[in-house]
This record gives structure tokens, sequence and C-alpha cells, in this order.
């Protein structure tokens, strides 16, 4: 569907591989290509955590927040091995002209790793995907 | 994100502090959210 639409997506492959800032530079550059861009962002927190008991780490949480380039690394704290919570989703969508939005969901668990399941927004630009474990 | 000048709007979805079991749980998520939304407007840590 991704392709279909064309829409530019990046995965943890990418993310992975280059880094967050890196698929950010990418992301934006895309995105914002003149002084009058506009950006909508939808970030859905619920794929931070899927199961809201899985936020036992604050400084897994604040690692995310202060250090964006924390993703794939191991969990400090083996209390989080298993639960499941690895995955913020965010999605970036070019709101020109007022377009119509809508968001999309990503989940992953620790047992289905590498499955992603997606519902993509026909609006939707660009998603870029943050995991951490 | 904030460097950009181009965020216009944005969407923090799924926010749910009422499914928290415990207070900590709770307050995390909501800290969570409030994190990134202030991340996202220019918040920095210097």
């Amino acid at each position: 569907m991704l392709q279909q639409l064309g829409i530019t997506a990046f995965t943890m492959r990418e993310i992975d591989k280059h880094g967050i800032a890196k698929v950010m530079e990418l992301s934006l550059a895309q995105l914002v290509n003149s002084s009058d861009s506009s950006l909508h962002v939808s970030f859905d927190i619920d794929a931070l955590c899927p199961t809201w008991s899985g936020l036992t780490s604050q400084t897994l949480v604040f690692s995310l927040i202060q250090k964006r380039n924390v993703l794939s690394r191991p969990s400090p704290d083996s209390r989080q091995k298993g639960k499941g919570n690895l995955l913020v989703a965010a999605h970036l969508m070019l709101n020109r002209q007022g377009a119509e939005h809508r968001h999309d969901c990503l989940r992953r668990s620790d047992d289905a790793r590498g499955q992603l399941h997606h519902r993509i927004g026909a609006h939707s630009v660009l998603h870029y995907y943050i995991a951490m474990q | 994100m904030a460097e950009t000048g181009a965020l216009r709007s944005l969407d923090m979805v799924e926010v749910n502090p009422a499914l928290g079991s415990d207070s900590k749980d709770v307050e995390r998520t909501a800290d969570m959210g409030n994190m990134l939304i202030s991340s996202m407007l220019g918040q920095r840590l210097l």
C-alpha cells in the first residue's frame, strides 16, 4: 500500500542502519523544502508502550527524549526484557492546503520482532519509527 | 523538528492515563507526552 500510494516510509531497518538522526534529516529534507513548508505531526504515544505497565524504566524513557541515538541499545534495566515496550511510532504528514490527515498506528512486540503492523492513512507522506529496547 | 520552523499542527494521540494501573505509570505516561510535545516545540536541555 505504501508503494502504491508513493509514500516514503522509513522502518527500523533504516533506523538501525543509519540512526535516527540521519533518518530525521532525510525525512525533513524531503518534507521541508521551502520557507513556507508546513508540517503536521501525528505522534502515537501508544506505540511506545503497548501495555501501560511496560513503562517501567524512567531512564530509558528520558533517553528517548534527550538522546535520540539510544535506539536499539539494550535496555539497562533487565526488567524491561520481554515486556515489549519497544516502539515509538511517529508520523509526519505534509499538511499543505489544510490537507486532511489521519493518524496511523504501529506496534511491535518482543516476540514478533520485525513484524510490523500498520494501519496506513491515505494522506500520510512519511512515517518514521523509533524503536528502543 | 522544531528547528525546521515548519511545524504547524501536532497530534499526540493515545495518551490515556485512565488506563494506568498505578500512579507512577500515569505520571510517567503523561510526562512522556509532555516531553515529546515540548521537544517538538523547541525545548532543549541547553
